[in-house]
């Protein structure tokens, strides 16, 4: 009985979010259509830091990249127990889609290139490693 | 507070603090600074690079949570084993 009032009150101490949470860590899966769309921003954005040099490229490969990261926020968009890489997508479109619009309204410089591609590349990878680090 | 002044106090929040996403942001600060500073990028690239920065520690606090929920999922997974073995 006790421990059962100790689960009760530790449940309506914490709220719901704990409880949340508890199903979402049980029922979150790896998803390999997610991790491919990830993995293809992080390639297009290595790629992309090496190219900063020729203009039309890295404007091609960065309307790539502003494509990908709405596809991915698409994609994860209504999945269910998927919360955090829902809202990592939001952001990561949103790095990629002002790098996508400076290329198409004006000039960009070479080392702005390189930066943006970088963290696009980084933080494709910390989604990518969080994504494969899912149970199968 | 001029430049030098907040590079400053930013260079002791990297060296104080064991946060790797302010440790990441006070790194990144600095680094835009510089090419600011040096015209290799301009006003409004400095600025906007400055509000990436919240969007990746938001990244990085998402991912983070991820990688929680995944291990609890190795945890309960591991348990129902157990249990199911044992029973």
């Amino acid at each position: 009985m006790k421990k059962l009032i100790s689960v009760c009150a530790f449940f309506a101490l914490t709220g719901c979010s704990t409880v949340t949470n508890l199903v979402d860590a049980y029922l979150t899966r790896y998803d390999t259509n997610q991790y491919k769309i990830v993995n293809d921003i992080r390639t297009v954005a290595g790629v992309g830091k090496t190219k900063c040099n020729d203009p039309q490229e890295a404007g091609k490969l960065a309307n790539h990249l502003a494509f990908d990261t709405l596809t991915l926020m698409n994609f994860v968009e209504f999945q269910p127990h998927n919360q955090h890489i829902q809202n990592s997508s939001i952001e990561l479109n949103k790095i990629a889609q002002d790098l996508s619009q400076r290329y198409s309204t004006g000039s960009v410089s070479v080392a702005f290139c390189k930066i943006k591609f970088q963290i696009i590349e980084d933080a494709a990878k910390l989604i990518q490693q969080s994504e494969g680090n899912k149970p199968k | 507070m001029s430049i030098e002044q907040q590079q400053q106090q930013l260079a002791i929040c990297y060296v104080n603090s064991q946060d790797p996403s302010l440790q990441m942001a006070a790194k990144a600060i600095n680094e835009y600074t510089e090419y600011c500073k040096n015209g290799q990028i301009s006003k409004e690239e400095y600025v906007q690079l400055l509000q990436d920065i919240q969007s990746q520690i938001n990244i990085r606090r998402e991912v983070s949570d991820q990688n929680t929920l995944n291990t609890v999922n190795t945890v309960i997974n591991s348990l129902i084993n157990i249990a199911t073995m044992i029973g």
